[in-house]
């Protein structure tokens, strides 16, 4: 005798979303060509760059590697997380797939939410995990203090968590629209505002506390300093996740084939 | 008929899309356990009455419920227990027949693979898709598609079966593997399909559920409806005719008399064709030869009583429907 599923409504079907969303990610030895690209875009170029110059390993160096790192790979770990996630909602809109899945017992949030842990597991470990470990362990290498290194992944936290603010606001947008050039140019056009916080005199008073701020902190932090605004930035951007994933599955909830 | 007998019941369900009526206050009554044809031309709704059942669409007014559960609150409980297949069904192109089934049977079931697999496996079979399985379905036939459809919507042994148009894209070959499949389900699952197919329909049912314009015209068993208040006879007689209308014509339970040419008869002589209404069809049945053949002057040829393909039914349902709403 088969055994069925849990009945927890709200969350109902989001095993098989999850799932189909990882096998699609890192199935079919998918993951290597993923891996080798984000290796490509960010460990090794900014290896390259510090050892490139002559290899003296010294603290400074590692201290060097770790916030050279954090401060070349997060725009591309930022578009790449809008770029993979611009149309996964879309495309099942565009298909019609997304009418074959709504029509098993699949509630709307459990949909953002398969989606958002799926892509969020995808980011941990290929696009942000694998690097940074590998950055960590060269800069050990180099000679680095291992109490630093714990800096470092409160670091490589903040990052993570700035991806999974651009990844939340992609989900919410493509839950909007039925273009995918319209969610990559506002999630863009968020990215990039963000960044550009200090240029009004105003917006530079709110920039310490918002997402924009988190790559400056990650960097502090990976250098040995903890300024106390981090805390406010990730509990801020942490809160417009939640607030993003809730207005993604309200929008699916009234979402009509 | 009583609700819990009602697999489907809907109460004045209405759908409207800028002001415009698609689905109007419909009221349907499907049984458990039948196999339900849902008729009506293109743009009648049914398709949107199918989405407003699933939870796919949210009523404008009135409710509904399926197994007795709320359309609207309980769509994910209903959605547990209902196989659905669409009318153009779309999957997962770069995933193979088996791997779509796996995908689907995963929202249903958890635990034992083994289990899961020996269930995918004897669906694959039921709807003949054994050796193209582990093809990927971006090759598949618009045939292979609809039997994977099929394969997906009783995964689970649904209790209901809801099918848009299944068999509206396959060749004659196709439609009769179809309809197969379709009749295979009768005594485990309650199945409500879509079609503008009538001889499909005629073939397979038990019931008929009718939409125009959004409106309920008909529903009830296929016999009920074959039969209807639309009880007329034959009679083909030698010569013009004229004179036994006049007879039957003063006859109560006769509401109308229509003469046409009949074929000649064995001699060649001219006969005539008297299609006759009646309002009593078992007093027609026992009188009217009779009244007939007790005029001397008057030769029958041939009598019987008119039958109806549903064809005919429906043909004069949406006409009469249509013309009511101008």
């Amino acid at each position: 005798m088969l055994a069925r599923t849990s009945k927890n409504i709200w969350l109902r079907g989001i095993y098989p979303i999850f799932r189909k969303e990882l096998v699609r990610r890192f199935g079919n030895k998918r993951w290597i060509t993923s891996f080798v690209i984000w290796m490509s875009l960010t460990a090794v170029p900014t290896i390259s760059l510090v050892i490139g110059g002559g290899f003296s390993p010294s603290e400074n160096q590692g201290i060097g590697l770790l916030t050279l790192f954090l401060w070349l790979s997060t725009l591309p770990m930022s578009i790449g997380t809008i770029v993979i996630s611009q149309g996964t909602i879309i495309e099942e809109k565009l298909t019609q797939t997304l009418l074959w899945i709504c029509s098993k017992p699949l509630s709307r949030s459990a949909f953002i939410l398969g989606k958002f842990s799926a892509y969020s597991v995808f980011i941990a470990v290929i696009m942000l995990g694998i690097p940074a470990i590998f950055i960590g362990i060269t800069s050990i290498v180099l000679g680095i203090n291992i109490n630093l290194l714990l800096g470092y992944f409160g670091s490589i936290l903040m990052i993570y968590l700035l991806l999974l603010f651009l990844l939340a606001l992609t989900l919410m947008l493509g839950a909007f629209f039925k273009r995918i050039s319209s969610v990559t140019a506002i999630s863009l056009i968020v990215y990039i505002s963000g960044a550009s916080l200090n240029v009004n005199k105003y917006l530079r008073l709110i920039e310490p506390y918002s997402f924009a701020a988190l790559q400056r902190y990650a960097v502090e932090t990976a250098a040995g300093s903890f300024p106390i605004q981090a805390l406010f930035a990730m509990g801020i951007t942490a809160l417009l996740i939640v607030i993003f994933l809730f207005i993604a599955s309200w929008q699916m909830e009234r979402y009509e084939f | 008929m009583t609700q819990p007998d009602l697999i489907i019941s809907t109460n004045n369900l209405t759908k409207n899309y800028r002001r415009k009526s698609v689905v109007d206050k419909l009221n349907l009554a499907v049984p458990r356990g039948s196999i339900c044809g849902f008729l009506g031309p293109n743009g009648a709704g049914k398709s949107t009455t199918i989405k407003l059942l699933l939870g796919l669409v949210k009523p404008t007014s009135g409710d509904g419920a399926i197994l007795g559960k709320n359309i609207v609150r309980d769509s994910v409980s209903i959605r547990d227990k209902v196989g659905f297949l669409a009318q153009e069904p779309r999957f997962y192109e770069y995933l193979t027949a088996r791997e779509t089934l796996r995908f689907v049977a995963s929202f249903f079931f958890k635990g034992s693979n083994s289990q899961i697999e020996s269930r995918i496996d004897e669906i694959i079979y039921t709807v003949g898709l054994d050796g193209k399985a582990d093809r990927p379905i971006k090759g598949f036939s618009g045939g292979e598609r609809q039997r994977l459809g099929i394969a997906q919507a009783a995964i689970n042994d649904p209790e209901l079966i809801i099918l848009d148009e299944p068999a509206s894209a396959l060749d004659p070959l196709g439609r009769r593997d179809m309809l197969q499949i379709i009749e295979s389900f009768r005594g485990r699952s309650t199945v409500f399909y879509s079609t503008h197919i009538l001889d499909d329909v005629q073939r397979v049912s038990d019931m008929v559920v009718i939409l125009n314009n959004g409106k309920l015209i008909a529903q009830g068993s296929i016999q009920e409806l074959l039969a209807g208040n639309r009880s007329q006879f034959h009679i083909t007689v030698r010569g013009d005719g004229l004179q036994i209308k006049d007879k039957l014509n003063n006859i109560s339970w006769i509401q109308t008399i229509k003469i046409e040419p009949g074929v000649p008869d064995v001699n060649n002589h001219r006969t005539s064709k008297l299609q006759v209404n009646v309002n009593n069809p078992i007093t027609a049945e026992n009188e009217l030869l009779r009244l007939v053949i007790a005029d001397n002057e008057t030769v029958v040829t041939e009598f019987g009583r008119t039958s109806y393909e549903l064809e005919d039914i429906f043909v004069d349902l949406v006409e009469g429907e249509t013309k009511n709403a101008c």
